[in-house]
């Protein structure tokens, strides 16, 4: 939203004491957020009003026409315009040499074509007035030969642009005036009443009906006639311009206008194009209804409508209709002044996809008690132009839902506990006046009233009138004050630290790269490869890639594709959150993409890994077992399901060749995957001292033959089967491949309570001998 | 006998620092230290000498042969060390390639998080996929109200809604928790936008909230304002200025002065001089009373910061896309400290 600072002044008492330059940063810390602030009219100097005393063809060049132009102070001058509009006795903006305008940043006199042009004339647009470049700005006759431009036009300003965000939750500044109350308020200034006029003398009724009680708070209108004037000021006509609106006609601009000084929409029927006025919803109905801007657009249900007898004519608080828009003929028409409801209109805006200036406010919480206020003040401003308009009808009123004055009781200690120190009384009521509130000084309290255009959402807690006076005390006058002292220890859910921790470890362990993916799919690649994932959780409101995850590892693999661009051997990974329609779990994915020939190498470095972080994090013994899982991009031949306390908390695989050959042709790719919640809720085990055995220990090799496809996890598990007292543990040392697998076991052998004799020992290996060939194994003598 | 004493020492001194191998180094410490070696003779020879002259020779050949001894062991060691600091690898092969890199996000959100253990937040998380309860009601933000399309939200055929604010957060704990309370919630936001250079449909954020009772307002700017000297590792100045959320009241957004231009004015910070980091306010009664806290024994501050932002203001990063992008490339170098 744009603000005049030319405006503001007069709203304000001694404003010419206000730096408008510089007040914005106290608003800005105050108030509201300033997008800019633009000094107009810089950039337009040494622009004085001149006449056309002699025009004539030039000689030589017949585009141009030469002018004699007095300039006042009884010189004149020679300027070669090629501007069609000109006349004898016409009165222009000339910039004189050494001036400068939009667009021409030094005026010098030039030779065209054999005549010295000492100056040039300007348009609406190269004075920054407005677009329009027709032709040579024609002044009015009043204006005094000689005197600078910028004294009839106001074209210096200091248009400010305020962030709407910012004014979410403030309807009372959509408009010039609250801007104005509120820099009063900063500035310790008096905010001057608006000049109305409010003698209508006419009693005469106009037929207006509200139906929808609940979304119309207010409507209120009068008929004015006996309009006769086309034009609005030249002051005005710059203000909308420097407001970011066009000017189109008197009335139009005065509607605007209105909308911008007091921030109440406004809209004018054209009287003779409407027969009574009835405020209703369109309920269940679908209608199609031409907005003024010439669009036919089909109405959504339950649309607040400003009707007539026979048909509808404006959708509330949105936009007008062209059947009954104000024309160049319009001498009567109805004005409007209403209140709608402010989700109302949203919601009408949002499902037309149409947001106007009009809605963007009523859609804030307008207070309804302005309506008629700005009726008022539509009818003075208008009478400053046409002076002899007349009022046709009284104002006709109908105040459905009527908003008063908030009354908030602020506790003085609960004042002080948010402030962190006291104010005095004084200082609470200073602050509060001048924001227009009414202060009641009690022992222990203060009973606050806030004026209606703060009362309709804003003001409702004490913690809002402590905002009041905090934010005009100065945020950056209150006091630095550190937290209490609190010795509660509160560990939080740990999971932030163990997510954290296993991404550094793996980091540092493998040197790769953790990498961020998108919460849902690339319906592409599912597609690609046939993998369903219909009954996940969809996002609805999503265009395209709307299925969410269940699974990171693929999401992973998306990324793997672009980055083998790049790189052959490399490994990225992510901790995210995996989600099906029963629950969100937090889940960390690897993948290693490596060449076939390191295949082996990778995986284990993954094995290797993935038991170091789970034992460095819990001091938890981990097992890996063979297993199948149920995805399609895996291949199971490799697929080992991660174990702790008979728990299958991941798996480490390989994925499929259909899908590793993306990244090319000899690239193979490790997948691990582990639940990160599953981790989290494992407890820690406390390590448990065992003394070592104070008699010696001896150790012994064997080597075992094993067909070279048969696993270590097999003979394990026959070797897991022996139990002797004597053994102690045994350790795999060496694997050996030539034309079999030959595995070196080293056995360890001893007792706790004595030293073993030469006989004992080779007994026990006599034994673990027997244990192992009896299962089909042959040791190397 | 005094004469022939230094003489000795002094041929032993340069015949021990001549040599460089062990084998000369070992005939020359029986020359002079062996029991034929002079030392000894003039040792043996001492019987012959007065009382007197047996104190002040004896000390002194004492002195002298512990001289040699010495130098001998120096020398020895010198020998041997040479010998086994023969080099037989390269080790000034380059190192610290093998290192991997964590997510910008990751490393920004970590140096907060460390900043606010220190100050006694508990860290906990919530679902990405939320109630939408948690998002909008808890936080008074009822239906119809404006800002639930300013927040342009996912919803899921669910019903629920991917979090827009890393907020719910608050709701939960308060719920979990109860008061007092100081906590910190690190997370993955999603808003529905179209993504270009400066606009991602999901961003990080970090909740934090401290509820207790008598926290103020003068408590929310001594801590925002420590927060960000530590995270920044200077004395930034701040600035605090009114803006709407509706979970908060008094709502603030924080600026910093530009750390680009210092406050003089330029692009990154609009000309303004200041930088918008981190919206926060005093925790809105409604949302206290919905979380079981009664407003009126407790109040407390809460804010947001968006990490996304800040590792992009951090490493200078101009086009968000690369964030979530995936590619090593440009992720590596992100490496782990
Ligand atoms: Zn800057």
């Amino acid at each position: 939203m744009y603000i005049s600072c030319n405006v503001l002044k007069k709203y304000i008492k001694d404003s010419d004491k206000i730096d408008f330059l510089n007040v914005w940063n106290d608003f800005t810390i105050r108030s509201a957020e300033i997008d800019g602030i633009e000094e107009k009219g810089k950039d337009i100097n040494n622009v004085v009003v001149a006449k056309i005393v002699k025009l004539e063809k030039h000689k030589s060049n017949e585009k141009y026409n030469v002018l004699t132009l007095d300039i006042g102070y009884r010189k004149e001058i020679t300027v070669v315009s090629s501007a069609t509009n000109l006349y004898e006795g016409m009165l222009v903006p000339c910039a004189l040499q050494g001036g400068s305008l939009k667009g021409i940043s030094e005026v010098v006199s030039i030779n065209l074509d054999g005549v010295e042009s000492q100056g040039v004339l300007a348009s609406e647009r190269e004075l920054g007035i407005s677009d329009s470049h027709l032709g040579v700005m024609d002044l009015d006759k009043s204006y005094i030969v000689g005197e600078d431009i910028k004294k009839y036009i106001p074209i210096d300003d200091i248009v400010i642009e305020i962030d709407n965000k910012s004014l979410t939750n403030r309807p009372d500044m959509w408009g010039h005036y609250g801007i104005a109350r509120e820099i009063a308020a900063i500035t310790g200034k008096e905010l001057l009443p608006l000049e109305i006029f409010d003698n209508i003398d006419s009693t005469k009724p106009l037929n207006i009906k509200v139906e929808d009680t609940k979304n119309c708070n207010r409507y209120s209108c009068v008929e004015i006639g006996n309009i006769t004037k086309k034009e609005a000021t030249m002051e005005m006509k710059v203000m909308l311009y420097y407001c970011s609106m066009r000017s189109i006609s008197l009335l139009v601009d005065l509607t605007n206008y209105l909308m911008l000084e007091l921030g109440q929409p406004m809209h004018a029927f054209d009287s003779k194009k409407i027969n009574n006025i009835i405020v209703k919803n369109t309920g269940k109905e679908k209608i199609k209804f031409t907005t003024l801007d010439g669009e036919e657009r089909n109405i959504p249900e339950n649309t607040l409508m400003i009707c007539d007898e026979n048909r509808p004519v404006a959708i509330a608080g949105i936009m007008g209709g062209l059947n009954s828009e104000i024309d160049d003929d319009t001498e009567t028409l109805i004005l409007e002044s209403a209140n709608f409801d402010s989700a109302s209109v949203r919601k009408s805006a949002v499902a037309l996809g149409l947001r106007t200036e009009a809605s963007a406010r009523y859609e804030k919480s307008l207070d309804p008690n302005m309506t008629v206020l700005a009726i008022k003040r539509f009818i003075k401003l208008l009478m400053d132009v046409d002076e002899n308009i007349s009022i046709n009808s009284r104002i006709e009123d109908i105040y459905t839902n009527e908003v008063k004055e908030n009354v908030v009781e602020l506790k003085k200690d609960y004042l002080k506990k948010y402030m962190g120190f006291t104010l005095d009384d004084k200082t609470v009521c200073d602050i509060l006046n001048s924001l227009h509130f009414k202060v009641e000084v009690k022992d222990d309290k203060y009973i606050v009233t806030a004026p209606t255009y703060r009362s309709t959402k804003d003001i409702t807690y004490s913690a809002d009138i402590i905002e009041e006076i905090a934010r005009i005390y100065g945020y950056n006058n209150l006091k630095e004050v550190p937290l209490k002292l609190d010795l509660i220890v509160r560990e939080g859910d740990n999971k932030y630290d163990l997510e954290y921790n296993l991404k550094k470890s793996i980091a540092l362990d493998t040197g790769f790269s953790e990498i961020h993916t998108y919460l849902w799919y690339q319906t592409e690649l599912l597609n690609k490869y046939g993998i369903n994932k219909e009954d996940n959780v969809k996002i609805v409101n999503k265009k395209d890639n709307n299925i969410i995850r269940d699974d990171i590892s693929l999401s992973l693999f998306e990324q793997c594709i672009k980055n083998s661009k790049y790189y052959s051997e490399y490994g990225i990974f992510e901790i995210g959150s995996a989600i099906t329609k029963e629950k969100e779990e937090r889940v960390l994915s690897i993948l290693s993409v490596c060449f076939k020939s390191n295949l082996e190498d990778k995986y284990m470095e993954i094995k290797k890994l993935i038991y170091k972080l789970i034992s460095s994090n819990k001091n938890i013994d981990v097992k890996f077992k063979q297993y199948k899982i149920d995805k399609k991009y895996l291949n199971n031949e490799y697929t080992l399901a991660v174990f702790v306390n008979d728990d299958i908390i991941g798996y480490i695989s390989v994925f499929d060749r259909l899908f590793a050959k993306e990244c090319g042709k000899k690239i193979e790719i490790v997948n691990a995957e582990l639940n990160v919640e599953k981790i989290l809720n494992l407890n820690k085990q406390d390590i448990e001292y065992i003394e070592p055995s104070r008699y010696p220990v001896t150790t012994i090799d064997y080597t075992i033959i094993m067909d070279k496809d048969d696993l270590y996890n097999n003979l394990d598990e026959v070797l897991k089967k022996y139990n002797n007292e004597y053994l102690i543990d045994y350790k795999l040392y060496d694997v050996y491949i030539d034309d079999k697998k030959k595995v070196t076991i080293r056995f360890t052998i001893g007792s706790n309570n004595k030293t073993l004799t030469h006989d004992e020992i080779q007994e026990v290996s006599n034994k673990i001998l027997e244990h192992i060939e009896k299962n089909n194994y042959s040791i190397v003598k | 006998m005094k004469e022939k004493l230094e003489l000795l020492k002094q041929n032993a001194t340069s015949d021990i620092n001549n040599v460089s191998d062990e084998q000369s180094l070992l005939r020359l410490k029986s020359t002079y230290l062996g029991k034929d070696s002079q030392i000894m003779q003039v040792m043996k020879s001492m019987k012959d000498l007065t009382i007197e002259e047996k104190k002040e020779i004896g000390k002194l050949a004492n002195e002298v042969k512990s001289f040699i001894e010495n130098l001998v062991k120096e020398k020895m060691n010198e020998i041997s060390s040479k010998k086994e600091n023969k080099r037989i690898f390269d080790n000034t092969l380059p190192v610290g390639d093998e290192i991997g890199s964590l997510s910008p996000i990751t490393i920004v959100a970590n140096e907060v998080a460390e900043v606010l253990k220190k100050m006694g937040f508990m860290i906990v998380s919530g679902p990405e996929m939320e109630k939408e309860y948690y998002n909008f009601e808890a936080l008074n933000i009822p239906k119809n109200h404006p800002a639930r399309d300013m927040q342009d939200t996912y919803w899921t055929n669910l019903g629920d809604v991917l979090r827009t604010h890393t907020s719910p957060v608050q709701a939960r704990s308060m719920e979990t928790y109860g008061a007092p309370i100081r906590m910190a919630a690190p997370g993955r936001c999603f808003r529905n936008e179209d993504i270009d250079a400066c606009h991602e449909n999901t961003f990080f954020q970090i909740e934090g909230m401290v509820i207790d009772k008598e926290v103020s307002i003068s408590n929310l700017i001594y801590v925002m304002k420590n927060i960000l000297k530590e995270i920044y590792k200077k004395d930034i100045e701040v600035r605090l200025r009114p803006g709407f959320f509706p979970f908060v009241e008094p709502g603030f957004e924080l600026d910093i002065k530009c750390l680009i231009c210092g406050g003089k004015g330029c692009p990154t910070c609009k000309n303004s001089g200041w930088l918008e980091l981190c919206p926060c306010g005093m925790i809105h009664p409604e949302v206290l009373r919905m979380g079981n806290i009664n407003p009126d024994e407790y109040s407390g501050f809460a804010f947001g910061i968006g990490l996304t932002r800040m590792a992009m203001m951090k490493y200078k990063i101009n086009d968000i896309r690369m964030l979530n992008s995936g590619e090593i490339r440009h992720l590596k170098q992100f490496k782990v400290k």
